[in-house]
């Protein structure tokens, strides 16, 4: 899906991976679980510009930990922007900002 | 005496009739707690103060002047023998109070002064009522006082019948007061005289026809005080006079050993040695240059023991947390630290905190003398100076927070710094023992305070995380079509 340097999907690529994550994310607290996600943060430590682009170097990821507060809130902010993205894709609305605050 | 006292009584607290009203009260509610606790007995006393309608009184609104009242004071004592009734409150300085032992007042006045007042002021006779136990009547006595003679006068005496079991003293008179004025201080007195003698059972009907009733709260009557002999470093010269004149000793050391505590023979040596006085001498040969000699020396020996505090009687931790309680505080701390000394004086502070509950949000201050709360003067007594300079911030606690403090006091010559008993003055050690108590509280309490917050801040995080996880299983279910349940998370 990397093409030209930049990422590239089709709308039913995006829709599924959101998804997996929600139902990643709706497993793991039925299994009474916390979810924990982990992320590549991106600084200028850890990434290198080259000319396919910005490239990761030692990428360690960071974790969202589920049992915070703050990382509660976090992961919610996180649950209702994919959900917000989805029904934007599937009703075929552009990420501009009129149609994302259109509601 | 009496005549003393008719020209000077603003000295001992009668200087105004909402102040004598106030000070009338106490002092015989004192005599009262006094008489039941001397005799081993749970106080039970009940005070009425009724206004006499006069054409001034009758007035709408805030009174004008003075009225008079009948004040009559009942308590469960021992009673009084028929024959010492009259001279016992009808004359000044007749009561046992010279001894050295813990009591509320300081002279053996008050009750007497009171009676003296309302008889100045209304010139009505004063109706005294006692009763003995194991006797099968009671002594019903109207008198006055003969102010110039110090003497009472007899008016009518009868004989009324009584069970064998009832015992107690009831005293009636009138006096001028303004209740308007001392009606928070008299109310205030009651609910602080509840907390520090919570074994009392007090009923009080104020001249608006209510009715106060503080009933007991715990069954310990606080151990008595044992009579002690004065200690050296505690007397002045002319006390020293008196001992001597009253000795039977021939010679200065048996004079020393029998007359003092914590002296005996051979400290009684020692000290003459280091005084360079003579043993064998005899104590009413010295000649006013050597009692001033000896009185000094006695002042700054180092070998004296300090003074017995067998002759002290502290409320007790049990019964100062159970007077606490009355406030319906969420914590409570008490501390009693060891006895001490100041100026030959024994003494023991008992302190305590209380937080949280019932208490409003601000710092109180519950100030109490061998039992007695005090009300006035508040800002310049030792123990307010010692808690302006506490930091409560070291304790985890705040300005504004709901806490109040008590340190009682109790000591065989309490430092008043006013005849009318209202502050205690700022004597270094007894101002180290209350910062000490209560720092000791306010550690405990800190800790206390601490670990409640801790659990509250642990149930504010919890209450929040719940509500995010309710918006991300809520939001999950609708965007996966899937039930998300938070029961294996959080439980029910």
């Amino acid at each position: 899906m990397i093409e030209n340097g930049c990422n590239s999907a089709t709308t039913p690529e995006v829709v599924s991976l959101i998804d997996d994550v929600l139902g990643t994310l709706a497993d793991t607290i039925n299994n009474g679980d916390f979810p924990e996600i982990g992320y590549y943060g991106s600084s200028k430590k850890n990434v290198e510009w080259s000319e396919n682009g910005y490239e990761p170097v030692n990428a360690v990821p960071s974790f969202v930990d589920g049992r915070k507060v703050e990382s509660a809130r976090t992961i919610a902010g996180l649950v209702y922007g994919l959900t917000c993205f989805k029904e934007h894709l599937e009703q075929k609305m552009s990420m501009s900002l009129r149609d994302t605050y259109r509601d | 005496m009496s005549a003393w006292f008719y020209r000077n009584r603003t000295i001992a607290g009668f200087d105004n009739p909402a102040r004598a009203l106030y000070v009338s009260v106490r002092e015989l509610v004192e005599n009262s707690l006094d008489a039941c606790e001397g005799a081993g007995v749970l106080p039970g006393i009940h005070v009425s103060l009724q206004q006499v309608k006069t054409d001034s009184s009758e007035a709408e609104g805030m009174p004008r002047g003075p009225q008079i009242f009948r004040l009559r004071i009942q308590d469960n004592g021992s009673g009084i023998r028929r024959e010492d009734a009259p001279r016992l409150l009808g004359r000044m300085l007749t009561g046992t109070k010279f001894t050295l032992k813990q009591s509320r007042g300081t002279f053996g006045l008050g009750g007497s002064l009171a009676l003296l007042y309302g008889q100045i002021t209304t010139q009505r006779p004063i109706e005294i009522t006692t009763g003995r136990s194991g006797e099968q009547s009671k002594h019903k006595i109207v008198m006055r006082l003969d102010i110039e003679n110090n003497e009472p006068i007899l008016i009518h005496e009868e004989q009324q019948p009584k069970s064998p079991r009832e015992h107690g003293t009831i005293i009636e008179f009138y006096l001028q007061g303004d209740w308007f004025r001392s009606k928070r201080r008299i109310t205030e007195y009651f609910l602080q005289t509840s907390m520090i003698v919570p074994y009392a059972s007090m009923r009080f009907d104020n001249p608006d026809g209510e009715s106060l009733r503080l009933p007991r709260i715990i069954e310990t009557l606080p151990q008595q005080p044992k009579e002690a002999k004065p200690h050296p470093r505690g007397i002045d010269v002319e006390l020293l006079k008196r001992m001597i004149k009253e000795s039977r000793r021939s010679t200065l050391k048996s004079f020393l050993s029998g007359s003092f505590q914590r002296v005996g023979e051979s400290t009684a040596e020692k000290f003459l040695a280091s005084a360079g006085l003579n043993p064998a001498a005899s104590p009413k040969a010295l000649s006013t240059e050597n009692l001033v000699h000896m009185m000094r020396k006695l002042e700054t020996y180092s070998g004296f023991l300090a003074p017995s505090s067998k002759s002290l009687s502290p409320a007790g931790l049990d019964v100062l947390e159970a007077g606490i309680r009355r406030l319906k505080p969420e914590f409570v701390v008490v501390r009693q630290r060891a006895p001490n000394v100041y100026e030959g004086h024994p003494f023991i502070v008992e302190t305590g905190v209380a937080y949280g509950g019932e208490l409003t949000p601000a710092i109180r201050l519950y100030r109490f003398a061998n039992r007695i709360p005090l009300l006035y003067d508040e800002r310049t007594d030792v123990s307010s100076q010692v808690i302006r300079e506490l930091n409560l911030k070291n304790y985890g606690l705040r300005q504004d927070d709901p806490l109040a403090f008590f340190v009682h006091i109790c000591s065989t010559k309490i430092p008043y710094k006013t005849v009318g008993k209202e502050f205690i003055g700022d004597i270094d050690v007894i101002r180290r023992e209350i910062d000490l108590g209560l720092k000791d509280c306010l550690r405990r309490l800190g800790e206390g305070v601490r670990r409640k917050r801790r659990v509250h801040r642990q149930e504010r995080r919890e209450s929040r995380l719940v509500g995010y996880y309710e918006f991300i299983a809520e939001t999950l279910s609708k965007a996966t079509h899937q039930e998300v349940s938070l029961v294996s998370l959080f439980g029910n």
